[in-house]
């Protein structure tokens, strides 16, 4: 009998039934308990599905504040000492000093690369989860909509299906090789496995998912990643556009082909002319040309403003204080948390081996062993094809003389917070053809990443190398992204050697080209046999992204190399002293003298009052923070190359090599622009007004506060650009054309890490500082410890202890339990 | 001595603590909720759950404070501040661990409970 408890509002009819409200109260009243035991599992329903749901691209609730999987689990110090399973290639002993690094005591080098992969996902896991995903092109799958052009650019490569098939072919090739990589994988394995809950790092609690188990064939991914970072740009794109903009004259004279005042790598370079004919002999080739190619959304990269390339020189004993040879490398990458590099120091059956790893791979990349040291700049080739399609509409293309089948493939990429994104590509004999983006255009691309290679085995042989002989022949298997591999041994002899593969067109200009016949295609070639020299006269050699040669191979290998500042900065300190010391080039390494100050300062002179020029009275173009005139120089040489720009063309998109363009403006009177000319003077002028403009914006009306350091500041982010994960912005000195590299602004590009070098014969001696620091836990005292002293320019000294003391270290991890 | 409900209230202390340390898994986590649900014990209430899981994540708390830098740091991403993230886990882990285990308790225990008095 349900119990009533509101009678006094209901009413009984004459056949004993309620009506109205009473009705509703009494059905209540009858299936309250019912209702009583239904309501938790209804609240307990609804409470998971609150939890469980991914609201957006937010973490999920459950995973987020649950105490069982919460972030609140995250270790303290996840650096204890542990004492772990013996490795499956033998015992392993690892110290790990005050910075992070470890010193890894292992019998043979796959037993190196099992700890080498251990710590590597104990530091970064993170940041190679990210690489493995943004190569495979499943970014979006965990980080949402955002990473779907990312995805979708990879995804046409196919990277995914064919690194497993490289691999097994590798494999057969060599199998010393293949068990160091399974070995690294292993030791990456191993630490997902064993990792406590806690250890897990916390961008995977925020990002609501687990690390992925690593596989042999992810070794493709950080050089196609690396590929992407020095090698790819779609200027042939904007190269087209901007030749349809301004027409072939006009085009022309703000392109050159050849810098104007050459500063090559090789001064010493010497090619017969059969050999050159040789290396370009390909086809004749059509540029795509018309009215109509305009690609708004073509990658916006601008190579002279990020500054993407590297340092390296070296010093033979003639030239170097102690008479014995010193190498230094400083590779410039965006600076980022976690840092790209990763110092190790390798003690393997007893031989020593230390220097810069990229978690992903078990190779030294910049180091030295006992006898050999070694580093590298950016080659800054062209390396990027595309091809413009003639397609009939139903899937063929035509190809010579005859309609083939265009292959369709479709990706599925899935998204975080959203439906899953289906993407159709097509096949072709000139690469992958995506049309998301190309104005209904069919355009193939042949890019460097899509060649098969595997530059483990360089990095194998240069960790192995006892002189600079063997290290050549060990770089001669590095093919992408093309490297200027500098060398050095303790015997006294130095070598340049410039290693990879080359897209060499018959005609070098950039642009879109016809793919109408096969052999249009240009195939990726080794040059490595005309780009080196070993032991030069003048006791150094040295590169700094400029171009190789002053020879017209030169434009067919790039025609937007870095600009020359770098390079001739290097040689002005070299040839300032007889002979140099280590103390010396690490001068060299914090150089901040910017030598396109060259270049602007006459201009100046020559279009600016009296009183506009007393700015700049007694400098001499150092970038330093504490000074004025280095933010009027940097804002106007920035300025004047936007304003140039507008006036070519008010929609070029397309800038003219930087270098080039200022000694143009410098050397005219009158610029040819689309309707016209413009007067240098008023350009410069109006340049300089549209300077002070946006600096009186953005510093305030008091020039004499507008101090560099105000002005150019660094920005060192974590990957994922969370600001509670990134460092505030500093006061940084340097330019984009400086030898201590400081591009963008804020600035974001710099040294990632630098390494100096002396091979005495006793056993280098080197001075090493990673920019960041070795961790990439957000919580570790490693997280970034070593920005201050890359500001500052200091280094550690490491010192090359062979035999393993626990008490050395003040943590380490031993595979020694049986 | 305890008596026979504080033992019981003892276990489920214990196998709280434990699981919410160690199993890191959120449907795992349900699975011990549950279980704790099925042992007989009399007079249960749903803010008895309640107080058992707060009582539970007390200990879990004063055993292994969270790193104030993971504090400041992810209750910063979060939104929620350090202590409010502290606030929201223990709400969440309480409202769940408490609505899992007396839809339990409610629909099975009693059930069970109910047939024994039926047969009796």
């Amino acid at each position: 009998m349900p119990i009533l408890r509101n009678k006094q509002t209901s009413i009984q009819t004459q056949d004993g039934l309620f009506v109205s409200m009473p009705t509703i109260s009494v059905i209540r009243i009858k299936y309250l308990p019912m209702l009583r035991k239904l309501l938790p599992l209804l609240f307990l329903i609804c409470w998971l599905f609150l939890l469980m749901h991914r609201w957006g691209t937010n973490p999920r609730f459950a995973w987020l504040f649950s105490y069982t999987t919460s972030p609140l689990h995250i270790d303290k110090y996840h650096d204890q000492p542990l004492e772990l399973r013996e490795s499956p290639y033998g015992a392993v002993q690892i110290g790990i000093d005050s910075l992070g690094v470890p010193s890894i005591f292992a019998p043979n080098d796959a037993a190196a690369a099992y700890a080498t992969g251990f710590l590597h996902a104990r530091d970064r896991l993170f940041q190679m989860e990210m690489l493995m995903r943004t190569v495979k092109g499943q970014l979006s799958e965990v980080a949402g909509a955002v990473a779907l052009p990312s995805d979708r650019f990879w995804r046409k490569f196919e990277f995914d299906s064919l690194t497993p098939i490289w691999y097994a072919e590798y494999k057969i090739i060599d199998l010393e090789l293949a068990e160091r990589f399974e070995a690294y994988c292993a030791g990456v394995n191993e630490y997902i496995d064993i990792m406590h809950f806690g250890s897990l790092p916390v961008e995977f609690h925020l990002l609501d998912f687990r690390p992925t188990k690593f596989r042999p064939e992810n070794m493709f991914y950080l050089i196609r990643y690396m590929d992407l970072v020095l090698t790819y740009n779609e200027d042939d794109l904007k190269a087209t556009e901007a030749r349809s903009l301004l027409g072939t004259n006009l085009y022309d004279t703000y392109f050159s082909l050849y810098p104007s005042q050459p500063f090559p790598i090789y001064p010493d370079f010497s090619i017969s002319d059969s050999s050159y004919r040789e290396l370009i002999k390909g086809k004749p080739e059509i540029l795509a040309q018309g009215p109509n190619y305009r690609f708004p959304n073509a990658l916006e990269k601008n190579q002279d403003e990020l500054s993407l390339g590297s340092n390296n020189w070296v010093v033979g004993p003639g030239k170097s204080k102690t008479g014995n040879p010193i190498l230094c490398n400083d590779t410039h990458l965006q600076i980022a948390l976690p840092s790209t590099w990763y110092e190790v120091q390798l003690v393997v059956g007893g031989k020593l081996r230390r220097g810069m790893t990229i978690p992903g791979e078990p190779f030294i990349i910049s180091g030295y062993n006992e006898k050999v040291a070694w580093g590298m700049t950016n080659a800054t080739w062209d390396l990027v094809d595309f091809y413009e399609l003639d397609v009939d509409g139903s899937g063929n293309y035509f190809l010579d003389g005859q309609w083939q089948p265009l292959q369709k493939f479709e990706k599925t990429i899935p998204v975080r917070g959203g439906n899953p994104e289906k993407v159709t590509y097509w096949r072709s004999h000139f690469g992958p053809v995506d049309t998301t983006g190309m104005n209904n255009r069919w355009l193939a691309v042949n890019w460097i990443a899509q060649e098969k290679s595997n530059e483990g085995m360089a990095f194998a042989g240069l960790e192995k190398a006892e002189n600079v002989q063997q290290a050549y022949a060990a770089v001669l298997n590095f093919m992408q992204p093309p490297q200027n591999f500098i060398l050095a041994d303790n015997s006294g002899n130095i070598g340049l050697v410039t290693a990879g593969k080359a897209s060499l067109h018959r005609d070098p200009a950039k642009g879109i080209r016809l793919g109408v016949r096969a052999e249009n295609k240009v195939p990726f070639r080794e040059v490595h046999q005309f780009l080196n020299h070993f032991n030069p006269a003048r006791g150094w050699t040295a590169s700094a992204n400029q171009e190789h040669v002053n020879h017209s191979l030169s434009a067919h290998l790039s025609t937007r190399y870095e600009a020359s500042s770098r390079g001739r900065r290097i040689e002005q300190l070299m040839n300032a002293d007889e002979k140099l010391g280590v103390e010396e080039l690490q001068q060299l390494h914090l150089d901040v003298v910017d030598l396109e100050w060259e270049i602007i300062k006459p201009m100046l002179e020559k279009h600016l009052s009296a009183e506009q020029l007393a700015y700049f009275a007694g400098w001499n173009g150092e970038m330093v923070i504490d000074k004025v005139a280095p933010t009027l120089f940097y804002s106007f040489k920035l300025t004047l190359m936007d304003e140039l720009q507008k006036a070519i063309h008010p929609d070029l998109k397309y800038a003219p090599v930087y270098q080039e363009a200022y000694l143009f403006v410098l050397k005219k009177e009158q610029l040819p622009t689309y309707n016209g000319t413009v007067s240098t003077a008023d350009l410069v002028k109006r340049s300089w007004e549209s300077s002070w403009k946006q600096l009186t914006q953005k510093l305030g009306a008091d020039v004499t506060s507008w101090q560099y350091g105000r002005f150019h500041q660094t920005a060192v982010n974590h990957i994922t650009r969370l600001p509670q994960l990134s460092m505030p912005l500093f006061a940084s000195p340097g330019s984009n054309r400086t030898v201590n590299v400081a591009s963008k602004l804020p600035s974001t590009h710099a040294a990632s890490q630098r390494t100096i070098i002396e091979l005495t014969p006793t056993g280098p001696k080197a001075r090493l500082l990673l920019t960041g620091g070795q961790s990439g836990r957000f919580n570790s005292a490693n997280y970034h410890d070593q920005i201050d002293d890359w500001l500052n320019g200091a280094y550690h000294d490491p010192s090359p202890v062979k035999n393993f003391d626990v008490s050395a270290y003040p943590t380490s991890i031993q595979f020694t339990r049986k | 001595m305890l008596k026979r409900n504080q033992y019981l209230y003892f276990i489920v202390l214990i196998a709280l603590v434990h699981s919410q340390f160690n199993v890191h898994s959120f449907g795992l986590f349900l699975l011990v909720s549950a279980i704790t649900a099925l042992l007989p014990i009399p007079r249960m209430r749903w803010w008895k759950y309640s107080l058992l899981q707060l009582i539970a994540l007390g200990f879990c708390l004063a055993l292994k404070f969270p790193d104030p830098a993971v504090l400041e740091t992810v209750g910063s991403i979060v939104k929620t501040g350090g202590f409010g993230l502290i606030v929201a886990t223990v709400l969440v882990s309480t409202i769940t661990y408490t609505l899992v285990a007396w839809t339990v308790y409610s629909w099975i225990t009693r059930f069970i409970f109910e047939k024994r008095l039926a047969n009796v």
